[in-house]
């Protein structure tokens, strides 16, 4: 079962898929569902004995494109609908005790592939208004299952936090007929202290505005709106500086790196959305080796967010733990 | 900071397998190279494995 209600003190949706706690829990390694089914073992999710990066519908997702009606019945201020939508478990590489950080940048460039793949087929069902694609990495974020994977939520909405930065963009557009991120790029260059990583067509930084200690924004040079967008170079090129910032992160304290990383696109709803600037933001959960970054009360209850660090000071500290990316060759481009 | 960059003109060809499985989920296996089609399995085995007889291929 899944469903939206509206919360009207918000103006949001919020899905309810009471199916998902009964969703497999930290396996052991040997009975990893997302780990290809070797021959005489257990059958795993994938029924092959390897694979390249797989995509397949999730077992229990919050959203799904046939979704059964609704539990209870809305009212004028409780409004509910189906759950409809599309919930995709994006699996990176075979090797379980792998990580996107550990991968060779050529299977982050495959990686970028068929996100773009993915996108551009989610993005033509009329009941997607929004294809989000992301990761969830490690324990402290509340991963299920360490197998390296990410999501793809296609929601039947444009999801808050998008609809914020696409009316902050639009508002900035009026009244200075530029693009927002475009302008934070400008200055974020200008400045530099914050900058993490840069080549020929994105640039990675800890924003200005942080919430986050370790909150690195990556962001394309050029105004693109989508993943789709992308030339054959700009798709080496992110997959070359996502691996330069995930790869800092794991050398930053000598660990696997936990992060939420999220794919900040154009809405697919069929309207115009030139004003938008694509990103893709990591929020760690970790402001020091061994200490969380709580989303407390006021985070959480309040909506501000409280940042122990100095941006300035956190760049500089990842920064000298990034390193130029080499392409093997003989792995393909 | 990593500020090489080089024109790339041709891109290794994307293939892209989608499969159903027994519960009615859709599996895609994305492949890579000149000849990769993904890893070729008798058709006995997948319905073993409860996707469909057939199999759609795709070159992206």
């Amino acid at each position: 079962m899944s469903e939206l209600r509206w919360n009207p003190l918000l103006g949001e949706w919020v899905a309810t898929a009471t199916h998902r706690q009964e969703r497999t829990f930290l396996p052991p390694a040997d009975y990893c569902p997302l780990c290809p089914t070797k021959p005489g073992g257990f059958p795993t999710e994938v029924p092959e004995s390897t694979y390249d990066i797989v995509v397949f519908l999730n077992r229990f997702p919050s959203l799904r494109p046939d979704p059964a009606p609704p539990a209870v019945e809305g009212t004028e201020l409780f409004p509910v609908r189906p759950g409809i939508g599309v919930c995709e478990v994006v699996l990176y590489t075979p090797n379980h005790d792998s990580s996107l950080a550990r991968e060779p940048v050529e299977q982050i460039h495959k990686l970028v592939r068929v996100w773009t793949d993915r996108f551009r087929e989610l993005e033509k069902l009329d009941y997607v208004d929004y294809v989000f694609i992301f990761e969830n990495k490690g324990e402290a974020i509340g991963v299920t299952l360490s197998h390296p994977h990410g999501q793809i939520y296609a929601y039947p909405f444009i999801p808050p936090h998008i609809a914020t930065e696409l009316k902050q963009s639009l508002d900035h557009q009026a009244a200075t007929g530029r693009c927002l991120i475009c302008d934070i790029l400008a200055e974020e260059r200008r400045d530099g202290r914050r900058i993490v990583a840069e080549n020929e067509s994105f640039v990675a930084t800890i924003p200005f505005y942080a919430r986050y200690p370790y909150e690195v924004h990556i962001m394309p040079a050029r105004h693109l709106q989508a993943l789709t967008d992308m030339s054959v170079n700009e798709q080496r090129d992110l997959a070359s500086i996502i691996k330069m910032v995930i790869a800092a992160y794991d050398r930053l304290f000598d660990i696997s790196f936990p992060y939420m990383m999220m794919m900040h696109q154009r809405p697919t709803d069929g309207a115009p959305y030139d004003h938008y600037h694509f990103h893709i933001e990591f929020y760690p959960p970790l402001r020091t080796k061994t200490k969380l970054k709580y989303l407390a009360g006021s985070e959480s209850g309040a909506g501000l967010f409280i940042n122990d660090t100095l941006p300035e000071e956190k760049a500089a500290e990842l920064r000298a733990h990034v390193t130029p990316v080499v392409w093997d060759e003989r792995r393909g481009r | 900071m990593d500020t090489e960059s080089t024109e790339w003109t041709r891109e290794i060809p994307m293939h892209r397998r989608r499969i159903t499985l027994a519960d009615g989920r859709y599996m895609i296996f994305y492949t890579f190279g000149d000849d990769a089609a993904g890893p070729d399995r008798p058709a006995s085995e997948r319905r073993e494995h409860g996707d469909a007889p057939g199999t759609e291929e795709h070159h992206v």
